[in-house]
């Protein structure tokens, strides 16, 4: 039972329904609130289950063995009666009432009933004193209140029509059976108020176990509701569903803290690294209101703005890739494909660029290389790497970009011979708008280490940065070669 | 050339007009959905450029879904603030030609929408594109300029070849990586203008006129007269 | 939920005992309650009489006039049925068709 239905308390008269309207949700301003409860419907479910399966066995065994009785005796009484009928038959009356005779004198079991009466319902044999009053049909069973010997029994009779007007009664003393009969069916009702109890405390069980395995679930949620998104489900260390569940909840929460500090990082970035460029165009603007002397001067000066407001747009650009990159729906958009070209095409596009201020690209790389993903991202994330190596190499530097088949994935390696990162800048190197002390004089934002960072984990790889002595090594693993299951790489 | 916008900012669609009429063109302009596709279905246009989010019911997909239901096959630029990957995969789908992200510079959208309406005439294949006495064999992959050979990298040959195609058009940087390069990011680095560059020194440089222009704040272009 | 498990028991208990006499119609009440004769002191003197007409055919083995003697004393100290039920037995082997 639960609680509130007993506790009779009378202010709760009010503000909690009673049991039955909970159930019925009349007249409550709750309705059925108490069987939404998950717990209480598990175990209600429990209690019926069990109940109802006590019952079937019940009725099963009780039809087994007191139905079993009475059809003993039902067929004991039609073969009797079919005995007298062939003796009838082949004597006629004398023989009949001598075989009643008989058949009383030898019934040691003391249960057999027969009466044989003449048209005037006259007795002419067996051992009952009249004709009973209520046995008037032939082919239906009667239970016939006798008196023997001063105890009043039951009897179980049925009523034969013979030629010349005859009618036999033919029946069993029933009153043992009956005895037995009842002594099961109580046992019967005994065993259902068990099952019944036990059901009740069973889902009393169930649901404990349920509520207190959902209250760990549930105080986790309710704390990262309230706000503290530290919070994680506690593993029971059974490996069970629920762990399971528990992990899958963690996994989700650490998902959205990082999407969460990821949403953090870019309003810092929008308050503080988008405040400087959109002032500096600002500035521009006013001071050429204010002083441009010519027409041409002005001109210059907004041309400059543009610019200025042309480069706050790339930002806004690359954050909203990697945003929704980091978001990971472009992994609808994964096809196997060859890197080896998309390698030699990035590298010949930077080469260019490279040999104006004396660096040499080379490109390693096997003539085929499988790769699955997205393409287009991955072209970008190489680009990336590229783009920094040789912004950063000095004159006469060399960059290799290589890849290679790793373990069922790709590994892509950027290197250079440059100034590197220093180990204390290497772990902040791909959190967006980074960029090293040393950086300062070069152009860029330092959206390009976290659009890579951001391709990585959306397949499932990881962006190593290495020292390599002298210059920077970035390593781009893509563990994939070919599509994985649906729910896509877990990070 | 008769262009029409469809676009209910008015001060985009202002300046959008302008600028198109001030380089030569007819335009039309319509500031929501249901004029628009009245407009794009019942007259010629030779390009159309239309938002994507507008008023009046019909959005820019719907819009030319139905005009290319009705077997309507004018080139038509997105221009949109949705820029994500997937909104420019399902503009592209929806049957659009080009996708252009706002804000954008007018020479950018000027250069591209004048491409696609020019695409949109002669589609005879050539094998052969002539520009002043500039001449590239697409078949022999040979390039020739006053009777003398010039010898390019397959990447230069390609860049030459779309330039040519293009000849007497703008043609801005992103536009390059996208039909050169088949990249459709921002590289960041001036990497475009360097390849043009080396272009340059062997299309122009042996050369008295030079044929490969480049034009303020906005791009290249190829073209005979030095004008 | 114990509520509705103990409704739908209470259903079920109901149908059990409605199950007991089923479909039996009980012949009782006013009429008055026959008497079943064979329990009388006069039908252990009946079945001792053909018993013993029995017997001058035929020369009874022991433990049947073992069982007829204890089943006349029986009658005799009252206790009629216990006392037919040996006479009867008693019966039975001197009916039982031919024995060995
Ligand atoms: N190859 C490299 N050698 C030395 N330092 C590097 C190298 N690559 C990255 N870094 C350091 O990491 C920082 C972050 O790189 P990232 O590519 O994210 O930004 P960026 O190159 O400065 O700007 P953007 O890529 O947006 O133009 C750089 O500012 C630089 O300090
Ligand atoms: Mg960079």
């Amino acid at each position: 039972m639960t609680g509130p239905g007993v506790k009779a308390a009378p202010e709760m008269g009010r503000q909690r329904p009673t049991l039955w309207r909970r159930l019925t949700g009349r007249g409550s301003d709750r309705p059925l609130r108490l069987l939404r409860s998950a717990s209480i419907r598990f175990a209600a479910v429990y209690a019926v289950l069990l109940a109802l399966s006590g019952f079937a066995l019940a009725l099963f065994l009780w039809y087994e063995t007191a139905g079993l009785l009475d059809r003993q005796t039902e067929a004991a009484i039609r073969a009797d009666a079919q005995g007298l009928s062939e003796r009838w038959e082949e004597g006629g009356l004398p023989a009949l009432v001598m075989t009643i005779d008989d058949r009383l004198a030898q019934n040691v079991d003391d249960d057999a009933i027969y009466l044989l009466v003449d048209s005037q319902l006259r007795r002419i044999a067996g051992n009952l004193q009249r004709w009973p009053q209520g046995v008037t049909a032939t082919n239906a069973w009667y239970e016939l209140p006798v008196q023997r010997a001063g105890i009043r029994s039951l009897a179980r009779v049925q009523r034969f029509d013979l030629l010349g007007g005859f009618h036999l009664l033919v029946g069993r003393d029933v009153r043992v059976r009956a005895q037995l009969r009842n002594l099961l069916t109580d046992a019967m009702l005994w065993a259902l108020v068990i099952v019944v109890a036990m059901a009740s405390g069973g889902a009393l069980v169930v649901r404990g176990l349920f509520r207190r395995t959902l209250a760990n679930i549930s105080h986790t949620s309710a704390a990262i509701a309230a706000g503290d998104l530290g919070q994680r489900v506690k593993l029971s260390g059974r490996g069970d569903e629920f762990d399971q569940l528990a992990e899958t909840i963690n996994d989700m929460l650490e998902r959205i803290g990082r999407l969460m500090d990821g949403v953090r990082q870019v309003s810092n970035a929008i308050a503080h690294d988008l405040r400087t460029p959109i002032t500096r165009a600002r500035t521009r603007l006013e001071d050429a209101a204010l002083h441009a002397g010519s027409e041409a001067e002005l001109r210059a000066a907004i041309e400059r703005a543009i610019a200025d407001l042309d480069g706050i747009v790339a930002v806004f650009q690359a954050l909203l890739r990697i945003t929704e990159i980091e978001a990971g729906s472009r992994r609808s958009a994964f096809t196997a494909f060859d890197l080896a070209p998309v390698l030699a095409d990035v590298g010949e596009l930077y080469a260019a660029v490279a040999e104006e201020r004396g660096i040499q690209v080379a490109v390693e790389s096997p003539p085929q290389l499988p790769a699955y993903g997205d393409r287009e991202l991955i072209q970008q994330a190489i680009a990336n790497l590229l783009d920094n190596a040789v912004k950063f190499s000095p004159r006469g530097g060399r960059v290799t970009v290589s890849g290679a088949a790793s373990g069922g994935g790709v590994i892509i390696r950027v290197r250079d011979q440059g100034p590197g990162i220093p180990p204390d800048e290497l772990s902040r190197a791909g959190e967006r708008f980074f960029r090293g002390e040393d950086a300062r004089s070069t152009p860029g934002s330092g959206l390009g280490l976290a659009l890579v960072q951001a391709v990585a984990h959306l397949h499932g790889g990881t962006l190593r940065l290495d020292d390599a002595a002298p210059g920077l090594a970035a390593v781009l693993l893509l563990p994939m070669a070919q599509p994985l299951d649906p729910a896509g790489p877990g990070t | 050339m008769r262009i029409l916008v469809v676009e209910d900012d008015k001060d985009v669609a202002g300046f959008v007009v302008r600028g198109l009429k001030e380089a030569g063109h007819l335009v039309e302009h319509a500031d929501n959905g249901r004029d628009g596709l009245f407009m794009a279905a019942s007259e010629n246009f030779d390009a159309v450029i239309l938002d994507r989010m507008l008023p009046g019911g019909i959005d820019g997909l719907r819009l030319l879904e139905t005009l290319r239901g009705q077997k309507n096959t004018v080139p038509v630029l997105f221009l949109s603030a949705l820029a994500e990957v997937d909104d420019r995969v399902r503009g592209l789908k929806a049957g659009g030609d080009d996708y252009l992200t706002k804000p954008f510079a007018f020479a950018e959208l000027l250069a591209r929408v004048e491409a696609l309406a020019r695409r949109g005439k002669g589609d005879a294949p050539v094998t052969r594109l002539l520009v002043a006495d500039l001449e590239l064999d697409l078949l022999s992959r040979q390039v020739r300029r006053a009777g003398q050979k010039i010898d390019l990298q397959p990447r230069e040959f390609r860049l030459l070849e779309y330039l040519m195609r293009h000849a007497g058009q703008v043609v801005t940087r992103t536009m390059l990586l996208e039909g050169v390069w088949d990249y459709h990011f921002d590289p960041q680095t001036n990497v475009i203008d360097v390849h043009v560059s080396r272009l340059r020194q062997k299309v122009d440089k042996p050369f008295p006129s030079p044929l490969i222009h480049t034009i303020r704040n906005a791009g290249y272009m190829l073209r005979a007269d030095p004008a | 939920m114990n509520a509705m498990a103990r409704a739908a028991s209470l259903a079920l208990l109901g149908s059990c005992v409605a199950l007991g006499p089923l479909g039996m119609p009980l012949v009782n009440g006013q009429t008055p309650i026959e008497q079943v004769t064979t329990d009388t002191p006069e039908y252990c003197l009946h079945l001792l009489q053909r018993l013993r007409q029995i017997e001058q055919n035929r020369p009874p083995p022991k433990d049947v006039s073992y069982l007829s003697d204890e089943g006349k004393l029986m009658c005799d100290h009252g206790q009629i049925r216990a006392g037919i039920t040996r006479l009867r037995r008693a019966m039975q082997i001197m009916l039982a068709p031919t024995e060995k």
